[in-house]
């Protein structure tokens, strides 16, 4: 894990929802979340399952290893807070394990093109911006076939 | 030249039939202000000369507008319908509706004006879009940090740096490029077209060609996207009237009928599986639009679609069934888009070109293009003669599609006939 300084980002706004998930980051873990009552992956978590309506939240340790299904990268920086760090490749990542029902919006470093970064394997780490963890991924392997 | 022989108007059963509000309600005025770097005028004053401009152009007086339509994204620019209907004197305003879904709502915005005046609890609704947009920005980051996140949101995008349209909405386009096999190149032909458009507008803020290779050495933004792939940014105020339509008859302008709308959004498509990450709004609404107006999509005339970005607007066109999935920039190389193609799309210029309001810009130039009259605002110096170097007249306009981000609005308009 790395620390970064970075004063001026907005710090993370979990909720009642969300809260074990940014949890888990600072533990190094990432977690994804079905209806314990009939199965269905959802993202983003919350409580009431969309398909059978049971309050029933289930927290669910993942591999950390995922797809990029989408990505773009910031040549320019319109929040200051990210100036330093352009060029920036954030990556919509389909996780592995949730029946492609999960994806989880994350930084990708080294950044590459956004041509580059679609379709590519990836696997999860987690980087400290001002205490909290959040996650980033690396390119693990090669692209999917479109 | 035009085109293709003209499809009756198909009805898909009877779903279309059951639809009360079915050319019931029509568009009566359009209004604009200039269209600038910088106003150096308040949101307020901007809103205000558009009212007064379509209230004008209606044949209308002040006194008789009793509803409001403001909307907005990030900040809440526009004046609200309270200060505006104080602004413009209104004593018995029945309708004060203020969205802050932005250009996702710009036909939400005349559904909504529709359903007033249809329902008798209006007679002449305003729908407005005012601000400075590119003089006094929305701010990311820092102590202006702007808060518009839904609840919960924020903490999904902003820790990586996405907190703006390019960066939220540039995955799905990623994701499209990838699944085709396409690249930023054939966002190009795009931008290009509706340049042109732009060209035969007198209200646009650009007024010089590009070429593709101009486009392809414009610097990146945020990838997928280049300079010549971004909405403009606007100092400006515009404003569309809606009135019933047993009403708009004895009015000034020949009325633009609402055929069909649609107003609900699903938001981003955050729910959906990512092997459909690219899948909009539009994929479910768009039949659901056409069934109303129990039309199909070679009803139509003409198509402005809401351009934030070129490739945004390639889905709304895939989407409308206007190109196959995928082929939406093959049909714009072969001019099928075109202001003498099968389906002319953003025949004012959009938001790359003309200006950018949040959508209200499509409606406006939907309304124009569908009256009796035609355009008023191209380089025709009598009747329109579809001489593309100065008109940009579609040739028997009669049906138009419009639509506000992602689908989650949208419109059908007829010219009365």
């Amino acid at each position: 894990m790395s620390a970064l300084t970075r004063p001026e980002r907005a710090p993370l706004t979990p909720d009642a929802d969300s809260r074990p998930f940014w949890t888990a980051c600072a533990e190094g873990r990432l977690l994804g979340q079905r209806c314990a009552a009939c199965g269905l992956w959802r993202w983003p978590p919350r409580e009431h399952c969309a398909r059978c309506h049971a309050a029933a939240p289930e927290w669910v340790e993942l591999s950390g290893g995922g797809r990029v299904a989408g990505a773009v990268v910031l040549h320019r920086a319109f929040d200051p807070g990210f100036a330093a760090d352009v060029p920036l490749t954030i990556v919509h990542v389909e996780m592995d394990g949730t029946d492609q029902q999960m994806v989880l919006i994350g930084n990708l470093v080294p950044p590459v093109s956004a041509e580059q970064a679609a379709g590519a394997r990836v696997a999860i780490g987690f980087t400290a911006i001002n205490g909290d963890a959040i996650p980033v991924f690396t390119i693990t392997g090669d692209h999917d076939v479109a | 030249m035009r085109r293709r022989d003209r499809s009756p108007i198909k009805g898909l059963g009877t779903v279309g039939d059951e639809i009360s509000l079915r050319d019931q309600t029509a568009l009566t005025g359009i209004g604009c202000t200039a269209l600038s770097k910088r106003s150096g005028r308040s949101p307020l004053a901007l809103a205000t000369e558009a009212c007064l401009a379509a209230i004008e152009d209606a044949g209308l007086a002040p006194r008789d507008v009793d509803g409001l339509v403001g909307f907005f994204w990030a900040n809440r620019d526009p004046p609200s319908p309270q200060q505006l209907a104080d602004a413009l004197g209104l004593e018995d305003c029945q309708l004060a509706a203020y969205d802050c879904q932005g250009g996702g709502w710009s036909c939400a915005g005349v559904a909504t004006a529709a359903m007033a005046v249809h329902s008798g609890l209006a007679n002449h609704v305003l729908v407005y879009k005012a601000w400075n947009g590119r003089s006094d920005p929305v701010l990311f980051g820092g102590a202006a940090r702007a808060d518009y996140w839904p609840t919960g949101a924020r903490q999904w995008n902003e820790p990586f740096g996405a907190n703006h349209a390019a960066a939220l909405l540039g995955p799905y386009v990623s994701a499209y490029l990838h699944r085709f096999g396409l690249s930023n190149r054939d966002l190009a032909d795009l931008a290009v077209l509706q340049r042109g458009h732009a060209l035969l507008n007198r209200k646009a803020m650009m007024s010089r060609p590009i070429t593709v290779e101009e486009h392809q050495a414009s610097p990146w933004v945020v990838e997928p996207f280049r300079f010549l792939d971004c909405s403009l940014t606007t100092d400006g105020g515009m404003a569309v009237l809606v009135s019933r339509a047993v009403d708009a008859r004895h009015m000034r302008r020949s009325p633009v009928l609402i055929r069909a709308a649609s107003a609900g959004s699903l938001g981003p498509p955050s729910r959906r599986l990512s092997a459909e990450l690219w899948d909009m709004n539009v994929s479910r609404s768009a039949a659901k639009l056409y069934a109303q107006a129990g039309m199909c999509v070679d009803d139509l005339d003409l198509a402005e679609l809401y351009d934030p970005f070129t490739g945004m607007c390639l889905l709304h066109i895939e989407g409308y069934g206007l190109a196959a999935p995928g082929q939406a920039p093959a049909a714009i190389r072969n001019g099928e888009l075109a202001l003498d193609g099968r389906v002319p799309v953003n025949t004012h210029g959009g938001h790359l070109s003309e200006a950018g309001m949040a959508g209200l810009g499509h409606v406006f130039e939907a309304v124009q293009q569908l009256r009796a009259e035609g355009v008023r605002d191209d380089y025709c110096h009598a009747d329109h003669d579809h001489n593309r170097a100065h008109c940009r007249q579609v040739r028997d306009a009669e049906t138009a599609l419009v639509c506000g981000e992602a689908g989650d609005s949208a419109l059908i308009l007829r010219r009365a006939s």
